[in-house]
């Protein structure tokens, strides 16, 4: 029994990598800010919250088509609502709980979630302004004095089939965005035309960017890396070809990184 | 007297019977079970259109990279299929199944205005041209296209569309006015023409469902209506009431949009509730529990309908207070939503059960809309919402939520009246089939949905980066499986129409209702006399 | 007048109110929501 749940894990194990690097990933990727580490474990509890509420209540109902069949013989009961007291709680708990997952389990955690969601102004050590346009990012240090646009890179040849796609196909710049590991960043959003979305998975944050308007948001991102998301919202025909990018590095190489573009008048 | 319920309207037409067929019967036909028949045939047709649509795009998303089509295309199939399954296939379906049983559920011998119905359904065909014109004249390289701006039709991206747009507002201007008319004749007949004895609370179910739907319908068409003339105006008036340069602002357009778009799911939900209740009891022969119960909470859902539409719209930069109180009121219609889903198990439960093909269907239609509802839940927590807005697991949410319902719980209705108006049975084997075809294909295209969302994969995009791609071979693949599906289903309802074991008046064993008072098929004019109920 | 008449007259009254509702609506829109 033992070697047969070993292998079981095991099997369960391997699954897991390889549907990983095939390419069947199903949740969110590794958080690496606050919010998505909140938004995750968010995820998670409800996911496995609905899956038993879901299993529970199909379980009771392939019960009854199989227990209450007249196949079998089963004669039909009169019941039309609750008549005694017992009945009414009986009937009345499932909403009970349900009001409690809704406005206790979910709502109270929620509740502090968005407030820390929002508090965009803070103790932010950057800003950086964020500009969609069809169909690329604009990005701009305003103290700092930079500013370069962001385009995807990837080959007409290889989105015509004409040549193998490359690992990051959809998702390469030419000037990613570049951010210091460990400090609070406020980003601005808005847009030279039409509504565009900046979404960063990894971040948990995805904010609109809208034409004549500022919106904003913060990320902190603890852990360097690359970190790749789309726009998310429709904003014509090149909607799904402009990729953000954005690579997180240790304090000295972001001061490096903004030395060379201002001098470079970028 | 039989009725004949035939496809082919230039048919010369079996006139046996005091009507006769020919086009001009049915272009001048004030009778409901007539109109309710246009409106079922129009509704499937599109169907069919707004699948053929999506299809192509699953065909595109088959694989990464551009295959089949430009984005530019691509946008106008992703927009057609939306507008066209909400506003071509499952209102005119759900207007179909309001007017043939309507007047036969409450004992009146037809709808309250009966000119004004026929006006309703003939505005819809030339809507549906309107609307689709442009992408077929753009497939002969005439004109830009049809509108491409998603279902949503966000400013300002709106603006810059060609005439397809255009065309698509007044399509929408004309929807909206066949929508309202309907409502007005669905409100009157209920207020005016039930049968005596037949109080509000006696009425059953399919016209309570009926009449909050009607009412949120008067209620948000002319919003709707409003807000895309101001489109209208933006793009060729030189207003800007989308425009932030001129002082406007194109989120007002989101407001308006989602001020009706969010009651509009629930105008698709509750003819659905009223009529499953229906099917239950009938398969059950059982009591429909709760009856109260249920009324006041297809009541509450009406009401909260109205005042929570900005869960749509989180992501686009609202102020802390707002997204607290968008984000706890849309919780609260899971408390009516509760109940009914309780109360149809309820009826279910210790009843004498038979699982015809009505009964599957509506059985399919509480598993599968209750995981929908299910994973809203999350998306209403306006912090974790912006990983799932906009991405494929939204979409596989909504998509939970609409296909059981306006597809699967109109065929379980269907289903369940098709005797009453061929006077045939249905072949239960193929009914059977169907149903199992509906549920592999169902889960196949929209539970990997649920996981390349999570994976990061925003909607409306013709390509994708490769780590999306095995997620999505397999729901396009669960794609084609539910597209042929459909075309069985039209299939059993023809064979039914022409044949099958006679069926009669009470067509199902545990089936109670006025309609089941009369023969099958039901004669062209029921209840001329209303039936006295005690 | 007859019953069915009658019927008519209350039907084709209340039809007219909710017409005039919906009109209401659509105008108080545009006009609420005029730019500045």
């Amino acid at each position: 029994m033992r070697g047969l749940k070993k292998w079981m894990a095991g099997a369960f194990a391997a699954l897991m990598t390889q549907s990983v690097l095939a390419g069947y990933t199903w949740n969110f990727p590794e958080p690496v800010t606050p919010i998505a580490r909140e938004t995750l474990h968010v995820h998670n509890l409800f996911m496995i919250i609905i899956l038993i509420i879901f299993c529970g209540v199909l379980a009771l109902m392939l019960y009854s088509f199989w227990a209450h069949r007249k196949s079998q013989g089963h004669q039909a009961a009169g019941f039309t609502a609750p008549r005694s007291t017992k009945q009414w709680l009986f009937v009345l708990a499932p909403f009970a709980v349900l009001l409690v997952i809704d406005y206790g389990v979910f709502g109270i955690p929620a509740y502090h979630a968005v407030k820390m969601y929002e508090d965009s102004k803070s103790d932010a050590e950057l800003v950086v302004k964020v500009t969609g346009s069809q169909w690329m990012w604009q990005y701009e240090f305003p103290a700092e004095g930079v500013k370069f646009t962001s385009r995807l890179t990837t080959p007409r040849e290889q989105i015509d089939n004409k040549e193998a796609k490359g690992e990051n196909y959809l998702l390469e710049v030419d000037n990613p965005l570049v951010l210091p590991v460990g400090k609070k960043v406020r980003f601005i959003t808005t847009s030279n035309d039409v509504i565009h979305s900046w979404w960063v998975p990894a971040f948990g944050v995805k904010r609109d960017a809208v034409p004549g308007f500022l919106r904003e948001f913060w990320a902190t991102v603890e852990k360097p890396g690359t970190y790749r998301g789309q726009c998310s919202e429709l904003c014509g025909k090149e909607h799904a070809y402009m990729p953000v990018v954005v690579n997180v590095v240790p304090e000295e190489e972001f001061k490096a990184w903004i030395a060379s573009r201002q001098k470079s008048g970028t | 007297m039989a009725h004949d319920m035939t496809h082919d309207m230039a048919h010369a037409g079996h006139d046996a019977h005091h009507h006769h067929g020919g086009i001009r019967h049915w272009l001048q036909t004030t009778n409901h079970k007539d109109i309710g028949i246009m409106y079922l045939i129009f509704g499937i047709t599109m169907l069919l259109m707004g699948g053929a649509m999506i299809l192509g795009v699953r065909a595109e998303l088959f694989v990464p990279g551009l295959q089949l089509m430009q984005p530019e295309f691509f946008n106008q199939l992703i927009t057609l299929h939306g507008l066209i399954m909400v506003f071509g296939f499952a209102m005119p379906v759900a207007t179909g199944l309001a007017n043939y049983m309507l007047p036969m559920v409450i004992g009146a011998p037809d709808m309250a205005l009966p000119r004004l119905n026929n006006w309703g359904f003939w505005i819809l065909p030339p809507a549906a041209v309107m609307l689709t014109l442009p992408f077929f004249l753009g497939l002969a390289n005439i004109g830009p296209g049809a509108v491409d701006t998603g279902w949503t039709m966000y400013a300002p991206l709106s603006l810059q569309s060609g005439w397809g747009m255009d065309f698509a507002i007044f399509a929408i201007h004309m929807l909206g006015v066949s929508s309202i008319l309907g409502s007005i004749n669905v409100i009157v007949t209920i207020v005016n023409m039930r049968a005596p004895g037949m109080t509000f609370m006696k009425m059953p179910l399919f016209a309570h469902g009926f009449l909050v739907t009607a009412i949120l319908l008067i209620s948000i068409m002319p919003v709707f209506a409003g807000g895309v003339t101001m489109v209208l105006m933006d793009r060729h008036f030189d207003t800007h009431f989308f425009n932030a340069a001129g002082g406007g602002d194109p989120v007002l357009w989101q407001h308006i949009f989602w001020f009706m778009g969010h009651p509009e799911v629930y105008v698709l939900l509750l003819p659905i509730t009223g009529a499953i209740p229906h099917v239950l009891s009938a398969f059950s022969r059982k009591e429909t529990y709760g009856y109260k119960a249920q009324v006041y909470s297809m009541w509450t859902i009406g009401a909260l309908a109205f005042v929570v539409w900005a869960h749509h719209m989180f992501t686009s930069g609202m102020s802390v207070n707002a997204q607290m109180y968008f984000m706890y009121s849309t919780m609260l219609i899971s408390l009516p939503l509760a109940v009914l889903f309780f109360c149809w198990i309820a009826t279910v439960w210790r009843g004498s059960l038979s699982f015809e093909t009505p009964m599957l269907f509506a059985l399919g239609f509480i598993i599968l809309f209750g995981w929908g509802g299910l994973t809203g839940l999350v998306l209403a927590d306006a912090a974790a919402d912006p990983q799932y807005h906009n991405a494929y697991f939204m979409v596989a949410h909504f998509h939970y939520a609409l296909y059981p319902t306006t597809v699967m719980g109109s065929m379980a209705a269907i289903y369940y009246w098709l005797p009453k108006w061929t006077g045939h049975m249905l072949d239960e084997k193929l009914g059977r089939i169907h149903f199992w075809i509906v549920m592999l294909g169902v889960n196949l295209t929209f539970i990997p949905q649920f996981l390349v969302g999570l994976s990061g994969m925003p909607r409306r995009i013709p390509d994708y980066p490769l780590m999306f791609a095995e997620w999505n071979k397999l729901s396009t693949i669960g794609a084609f499986i539910l597209g042929l599906s459909h075309l069985l289903f039209i299939y059993i309802v023809l064979k039914c129409i022409r044949e099958g074991k006679k069926s009669e008046d009470r067509s199902w064993e545990g089936a109670t209702g006025l309609e089941w008072t009369v023969p099958s098929p039901a004669p062209y004019h029921t209840f001329e006399t209303q039936p006295k109920i005690d | 007048m007859s019953i069915e008449s009658k019927n008519d007259q209350q039907n084709a009254r209340l039809a007219l109110k909710l017409v005039a509702m919906v009109v209401v609506i659509f105008l108080i829109t545009l006009w609420k929501f005029r730019p500045v």
